[in-house]
């Protein structure tokens, strides 16, 4: 068969396999504004909070205005107690308890040691950063506040003292790249590539089991398969997946606003061999599973471990060594990476040298396996 | 066991486990798929804690006070400075590249406008297209330069009298004390491998009750497997599912002891009542793939609903982004997802010292998953057992 007709045989199957056609084309747009749907909001926000309030002085109340006027939290009602709402923080109902002792406003005058305790939950870490990073940061406020009056009473120069109340921040911790610190814009760029691999991982490996079962197909239905024939096939599956990766880094990111287009065309080079990598992973897989339906059942549960594995959610340092290996076999692994460096972080070519050479070995790789795989079955029913 | 000549629960039960002996890949994802995942999610988060994340300094202040910064940055736990940049433009390559996470500036005069009280800022530019990192990259450099900041300001306050112990106990007689109770240390095996393998668990649980129930029409063998129950589609059900059940419950209180005995994490609230909690997410597991199999009468199609209905849950649990900042849209069908409902009753239990009444709460709408689904999903499945044409879906 010619590289043409395997080609646009190819394509017809997929676009004609009524139960298939949804994978290739609809799955991955459905996809793409079902996830990131508990993201669209993009910044934390309204956590629940309880105040317990023992001193009920202008003080305290001026603390919990200020901590309402905290678009991360939402002040979720006071209790009497820690204890009170210690219950409520322990099944997950609210975020943070935020405690102002018995005269806190008189010994903070006094110079008699006291506190502000804000108490979060470790059982939702992500949750509790953000509950003790933006009601800290109101406290530090109020804390320094209440050393400037001190060290008045104490007659500091007032020269010294308008110096030191305009004085800048000591620190200043600045994004890049993600710029609003979007979580959206965080998980979305990553996971988006991942929803791409499995969705065509799924599509391609069912298409080259369904031919399995029926000796059909370009790879399966044909009397012999040549080079030619099987660049076809290969090339029109990639195409799907080039399409989907498009469709991601090119509407999406656009649609939901999140940070794109660093290096476009760095970004299209790279979608070309990450679609022929996909591709050729998912007739391998496809003819080694020889079935329909077992794609699905494989691939489902794997996403969780693979978007892991990438290490953009948790760091590679952190990860053992051998695991790092093993995600080295994914083409997420080089493909989020290389995706987020080239369409998030604006990286250059070379700046994703890592990537791209990872990349490309599992084309060569998964290449060889599907070949063999496709060579193998059919050698066994000639046999 | 050889099939018993005569229908009934035995008879469907060593039917399945023929099927299991005969077809490796359907015991594979039974089992072993399954359970290899479980220890892959438990080894990658075993470490507990990101140390060594490597980060780039500009140092262009090269005084004595910046190389103590530099000191105190690399003594942390999170950090580990790998590059040490002339400039911020010589820097940024490495941030692109993705060799470090990010760059400390230490500005100029740095040294010498702090004295003078009029201070620099010191900058961390952090990538922030990794978040998790650059939370923790953030959080330990805004360590190492408070504590710089403290010192200095120890120095003058020392100037009122009383030495540094007294300027200590001035400057620090009002203060904002923060502190994270349920897993202080904030440990990520307790957070991502706790929250992952429950989930992953009920995800393996769904698709292998919907491979096993899905089969029998893929193949148009429910004429035999209800011939083997003697006809009774409650006896077919249960003697289909219970070698799925007894592999899935056993693995669910694997996980728990995993957590609460090897891993060393005990529950703070109930062990009882945690382990009551996971085995009727098992349940529920079932139960959904029922539905799922009953609403497609198709293998296929029931697994492509489990990947959008359950593989995604994980995404609306609140387990990371909090429920409470979601729009309203994802708040709802989060709602509509067991995983959601689990979640905080785990945790209260595991780490929270949740009282069993609010261990009560978070069940009962758990137990509607069971409910909902079988008497939605089991009437459909009745019908199509009788409904030969529509067998054989693919």
């Amino acid at each position: 068969m010619s590289f043409w007709r395997a080609l646009m045989a190819t394509l017809a199957a997929a676009l004609r396999d009524r139960g298939l056609v949804i994978m290739f084309v609809a799955a991955v747009p459905v996809y793409s504004f079902f996830y990131p749907l508990p993201y669209a909001t993009q910044a934390i926000r309204h956590v629940p909070l309880v105040v317990v309030d023992l001193d009920a002085s202008p003080m305290s109340r001026d603390i919990v205005s200020r901590l309402a006027a905290v678009p991360s939290v939402r002040i979720d009602g006071s209790a009497s107690s820690v204890d009170e709402a210690g219950t409520a923080l322990a099944s997950g109902r609210i975020a943070g308890i935020v405690l102002v002792p018995e005269n806190f406003a008189r010994d903070a005058a006094r110079g008699t040691p006291t506190a502000v305790t804000v108490f979060g939950t470790g059982a939702y870490p992500v949750q509790d950063k953000a509950v003790l990073g933006s009601v800290g940061a109101v406290l530090q406020g109020v804390v320094a506040e209440v050393g400037g009056v001190r060290v008045a009473h104490q007659g500091a120069p007032a020269a010294a003292l308008l110096q030191s109340a305009r004085a800048g921040p000591a620190f200043i911790d600045q994004p890049l790249y993600n710029l609003a610190r979007g979580y959206g814009s965080y998980v979305v760029a990553a996971v988006g590539i991942l929803i791409v691999q499995q969705v065509m991982l799924m599509a391609i490996a069912s298409l080259v089991g369904t031919w399995l079962e029926a000796r059909a197909g370009t790879l399966f239905g044909t009397p012999r398969v040549g080079w030619s024939t099987f660049a076809g096939t290969l090339i029109a599956f990639a195409l799907f997946v080039f399409l989907a990766l498009l469709y991601f880094i090119g509407f999406v990111f656009w649609f939901h606003d999140y940070p794109r287009g660093g290096n476009l065309g760095g970004a299209l080079a790279f979608a070309v061999l990450t679609a022929l990598t996909i591709a050729s992973l998912g007739i391998a897989l496809g003819a080694w599973f020889a079935d329909r339906e077992r794609a699905f059942q494989v691939l489902l549960a794997t996403s969780v471990p693979f978007v892991f594995m990438c290490g953009i959610v948790f760091p590679r340092e952190a990860m053992p060594e051998p695991i790092n290996a093993l995600a080295l076999l994914i083409p997420t692994t080089p493909g989020i990476f290389g995706f987020v460096k080239l369409n998030q972080m604006g990286a250059s070519w070379s700046e994703i040298r890592p990537e791209f050479l990872n990349m490309a070995a599992l084309l060569l790789l998964y290449a060889l396996m599907s070949g063999w795989a496709v060579h193998r079955r059919r050698q066994a029913w000639s046999a | 066991m050889a099939i018993p000549a005569t229908p009934g629960l035995r008879a469907v039960l060593a039917r399945e486990l023929q099927h299991l002996r005969r077809e490796p890949w359907d015991l594979a994802l039974l089992l072993w798929f399954p359970a290899a995942s479980l220890l892959l999610l438990l080894w990658m988060f075993s470490n507990g804690i990101a140390s060594g994340l490597p980060i780039a300094v500009v140092d262009e202040d090269h005084s004595a006070a910046s190389r103590e910064l530099v000191r105190r940055m690399a003594a942390t736990r999170g950090l580990a400075i790998a590059v040490q940049a002339p400039s911020l433009e010589a820097a940024q390559p490495a941030v692109r590249s993705g060799t470090v996470y990010g760059v400390v500036h230490i500005p100029a005069n740095w040294e010498r406008d702090g004295l003078r009280h009029m201070p620099q800022p010191v900058v961390l530019y952090d990538n922030a297209q990794f978040s998790l990192v650059a939370g923790i990259v953030g959080g330990d450099v805004r360590a190492a330069v408070s504590s710089m900041s403290l010192d200095s300001a120890l120095a003058s306050e020392a100037r009122f009298g009383g030495g540094l112990t007294q300027a200590a106990l001035r400057l620090g007689s009002v203060q904002a004390d923060l502190r994270t109770l349920f897993n202080p240390s904030l440990s990520y095996e307790a957070y991502f491998a706790g929250m992952l393998l429950p989930v992953a668990l009920h995800l393996f649980c769904v698709i292998a009750a919907v491979s096993a129930l899905g089969r029998e029409f893929r193949n148009r063998s429910v004429d035999a497997w209800l011939h083997a129950a003697g006809g009774s589609l409650a006896r077919a059900l249960l003697g289909k599912l219970a070698p799925l059940a007894a592999v899935y419950l056993l693995l669910a209180l694997a996980v728990v002891a995993t957590f609460a005995g090897w891993r060393g994490w005990p529950a703070a609230g109930s062990l009882g009542l945690w382990m009551v909690a996971i085995a009727v997410l098992m349940i529920v597991s079932i139960a959904i793939a029922i539905l799922l199999v009953g609403l497609t009468i198709n293998l296929r199609t029931a697994l492509s609903l489990a990947g959008i209905y359950v593989a995604t849950g994980l995404a609306f649990s609140g387990f990371s982004y909090p429920r409470a900042a979601m729009g309203e849209t994802a708040q709802w069908w989060g709602g509509l997802l067991p995983y959601t409902h689990y979640l905080p009753v785990q945790q209260g239990q595991w780490l929270g010292a949740a009282p069993a009444s609010a261990w009560a709460q978070g069940m009962a709408p758990l137990l509607l998953f069971i409910a909902v689904p079988l008497l939605i999903g089991l009437p459909l499945l009745g019908r199509a057992v009788r409904q030969p044409a529509r067998w054989g879906g693919r």
